[in-house]
């Protein structure tokens, strides 16, 4: 074996990220990972750096997502005080009197994001159970395909189904004074929109549980329903709340459904009755009409998308995190 | 005492039998009941959309009010050569290696592997241009009614004398007819020679009733474009629209995904750096759809100068499907057994060549499976594509990459935000075109996933 260069990066810590991400590359090469990958032909050297180039393709997404928005951002603070966009609860943007409170958007997301998961949660753990206790193999066989071309649903149409059959409704039960457009009948649709991800997801993490469990459970004389509810779901607990928060994240980030059925009227109020605005629709609003690149309104678009990256983010990292952390190993 | 306690025990350890069965019973009907509300709730949703759509979508009196009203297109349209060749001969060229020599050898067994692709190429090709030819004759269809609605009979050029007095049901008719029937008959005899009895009988039967079904589709609102008046209106370029955008989506997306997966499954060392890509590519997913809009309308729109095109919209697009493209190829890697990759290597194969040729066949149905899901995802998508600026009244069909575009969901929620009822009715026979794309999309891919899982 030929003696190994002076300068080998392994002998040295490295210092930045540049340079240890090539210390990296270059033991890879040295040292490989695989039987046979240090026979790489220099074609074969090519492939390798064109599959690394895609690989690192999503991570410039990333950066281009957080430039793009940062940069708009910062403008956009350039323009009006930062107190005005996170201390006021007032919208209108596309007034002559403009006014940039974010909370206004901020809570009409989160009361249709609530209304959708009291709806979502009941329907999508009951039908997780079923699928995962219950259910015979044929049946699921069948339902659960089926749950997953439901998720893959336009949520044109689900705004669509809003607008015209559930809109009809609400305002039969509440009286015809409530608006064609309310917060109840797209916060209903965008649970029905997440019923399929809670329990794809919830369905995933009971089966995962061992049947050592549930046959220990049994054989101390517990009923269908107490293994299910004692003992599979406290097992798989974590990985039934990392679906609802990632239900609730794409809850949040849900765009046509809201805009069709939510109205457009950015308000704080807690009546579920009357028409609110959420920061995706908002930036659908501003999108559709002819909105100049230097104008303030063009701005704060991108202020509110950064707002919404950055609440999506929390939520899909917690659930990330909350499934590693609380997870309950079986071996 | 001892005669009881048997009969106890088995009690106790039989699953079947239980001491508080009625609250058993009881969740289980909470359980049926809320599967039952989800069902009906969507239920609802296909029925009202179906009578609302049937409305507009199969043939009735707007028809004839059209024909009193000595109904024809009246938009200037340009012949779209480029479209047409986007739109059919690239899915056919990028299919025919892949089904060419199959069919092939399914039709004569034992022919030479090279001999095989070569006559592949030579059958498969006419029919590619065949197909062409039916679709600039249909397109050709329009440049009649054009002319008719002007006023210029007769003048329009060989093509046009070709034709005659055809009209654009015809045309179409026959191109579904001249391409769905015969490309049914081969999957047919294809299933057959494979003794797959079951999809050989079911591809016909699905063919007839589609065939059935499209007699009496109305075929002004397939063919004809966005108007003012909900009777005039149709989704021709809406539909071609996301055929088009479909095709560079997939174009882009499916070799950068799939080369990603490629590196962090069979390169990437268990490092710092593969497991950021990792995290990122997850989170990625997480991001809502709106911001991939913005992020599309700040680097392809703005800085790269695409303009509100059908190839920025693509580009957008194929970013935001990516993560699911990386994560169901990465999927699809991994039930590709390590003793495969071990017996390769063990002959002196090189990574790429074991890759090439042992790794990536073994994996490439679950690739597919995951693309078409993402391409099914894509499709529905509406507001990146309202973000960048795609229009919705398109009265032209885009003839190169850098053209305006719009695509079905962006048609529909135009009709839906209008307030005419007319509107309403017609943005439901799209959502029905839309929902029957979307459920031909899932089920090739939960078809093929379950016949391309195989346990080793």
């Amino acid at each position: 074996m030929a003696a190994r260069q002076p300068n080998e990066p392994q002998a040295q810590p490295p210092q930045d990220t540049v340079r240890s991400l090539l210390a990296e590359l270059w033991r890879d090469r040295l040292q490989p990972s695989r039987p046979g990958s240090g026979r790489e032909t220099s074609a074969g050297r090519v492939i390798h750096a064109a599959l690394f180039l895609t690989a690192t393709l999503s991570a410039f997404v990333t950066i281009g997502i957080v430039l793009v928005l940062i940069f708009e951002t910062v403008e956009f603070f350039r323009e009006v005080p930062f107190l005005d966009f996170f201390g006021s609860t007032k919208w209108s943007a596309l007034f002559a009197e403009k006014q940039f409170g974010v909370w206004a958007l901020v809570w009409g997301t989160g009361m249709i994001a609530l209304i959708g998961l009291v709806v979502a949660i009941p329907l999508g753990l009951m039908a997780a159970v079923f699928l995962s206790e219950y259910a015979p193999p044929r049946v699921r066989a069948i339902v659960k395909p089926i749950l997953e071309i439901l998720a893959g649903v336009p949520t044109v149409v689900f705004g669509y189904f809003a607008l015209v059959s559930v809109s009809p409704v609400i305002r039969d039960i509440f009286g015809q004074d409530v608006g064609i457009y309310n917060a109840l009948s797209a916060g209903i649709v965008v649970g029905l929109m997440i019923v399929p991800i809670i329990a794809s997801l919830s369905e995933d993490a009971m089966r995962a549980v061992p049947r050592s469990l549930r046959e220990g459970a049994y054989a101390l004389g517990s009923t269908r329903m107490e293994v299910s509810l004692r003992v599979v779901l406290p097992a798989a607990f974590s990985g039934v709340v990392a679906s609802i928060i990632l239900a609730a994240s794409r809850a949040v980030g849900e765009t046509m459904a809201v805009t069709i059925a939510g109205g457009g009227n950015p308000q704080f109020g807690v009546n579920p009755l009357e028409a609110v605005q959420t920061m995706t629709a908002m930036i659908v609003q501003l999108s559709l009409g002819d909105t100049p690149t230097t104008s303030i309104e063009f701005k704060v678009l991108f202020a509110v998308a950064m707002t919404l990256f950055v609440l999506t983010l929390v939520m899909n990292i917690v659930a990330q995190w909350v499934s590693r952390r609380f997870r309950e190993e079986y071996e | 005492m001892s005669a009881a306690a048997p009969s106890a025990q088995l009690t106790a350890f039989s699953p079947r039998v239980r001491i508080r069965r009625s609250f058993s019973v009881g969740f289980m009907v909470a359980a049926l009941l809320a599967i039952a509300i989800s069902m009906i709730m969507l239920g609802a949703l296909v029925v009202e959309i179906a009578v609302d759509g049937a409305a507009r979508l199969f043939t009735d009196g707007t028809a004839v009010e059209r024909e009193a009203r000595g109904g024809g297109i009246v938009t200037d349209l340009p012949t779209p050569v480029g479209m047409a060749w986007m739109t059919w001969a690239l899915p056919v060229a990028i299919l025919l290696p892949f089904i060419g020599p199959r069919l092939l050898n399914s039709l004569v067994p034992g022919l030479p592997r090279l001999a095989e692709r070569l006559i592949g190429l030579i059958v498969l090709a006419p029919a590619a241009v065949f197909i062409h030819i039916l679709y600039v004759r249909f397109e050709s269809a329009y440049l009649i009614d054009y002319a008719r609605a002007v006023g210029i009979d007769g003048a329009s050029g060989n093509l046009l004398q070709l034709f005659g007095e055809a009209s654009g049901f015809q045309i179409v008719r026959l191109l579904v007819i001249g391409i769905l029937l015969p490309l049914g008959i081969l999957a047919a005899g294809w299933f057959w020679s494979q003794r797959m009895r079951k999809p050989s009988m079911l591809i016909p039967a699905i063919m007839i009733i589609a065939w059935v079904v499209y007699l009496f589709i109305d075929p002004w609102f397939l063919s004809s474009f966005p108007s003012r008046k909900p009777a005039d209106a149709g989704i021709f370029s809406a539909v071609t629209g996301t055929l088009y955008m479909m095709v560079i989506t997939a174009a882009i997306a499916f070799p950068l995904g799939v080369g990603a997966a490629i590196y962090l499954e069979e390169y990437a060392r268990r490092n710092w750096f593969s497991r950021m890509i990792q995290i990122n590519v997850s989170n990625l997913a997480g991001v809502p759809s709106i911001i991939y809009g913005l992020l599309g309308l700040q680097v392809f729109v703005r800085v790269l100068e695409f303009e509100r095109s059908v190839l920025a919209g693509a580009c957008t697009m194929a970013l935001l499907v990516m993560p699911i493209i990386i994560v169901s190829a990465q999927e699809a890697l991994r039930t590709v057994p390590p003793s495969m990759r071990e017996a390769a290597y063990a002959v002196g194969a090189t990574r790429w060549q074991v890759i090439r040729f042992h790794v990536l066949p073994y994996a490439f149905g679950g690739m597919l499976t995951g693309n078409i899901l993402a391409m099914s995802r894509a499709i529905g998508e509406t507001a990146p594509l309202i973000a960048i600026g795609a229009l919705t009244f398109i009265a032209f069909l885009a003839d190169s990459p850098t053209d305006d575009f719009t695509v079905l969901p962006i048609q529909v929620f135009n009709w839906v935000a209008r307030p005419q009822a007319g509107f309403h009715e017609i943005a439901a026979s799209a959502i029905i075109v839309l929902m029957v794309i979307l459920l031909l999309m899932n089920a090739a891919a939960i078809i093929m996933r379950q016949r391309t899982r195989t346990d080793w």
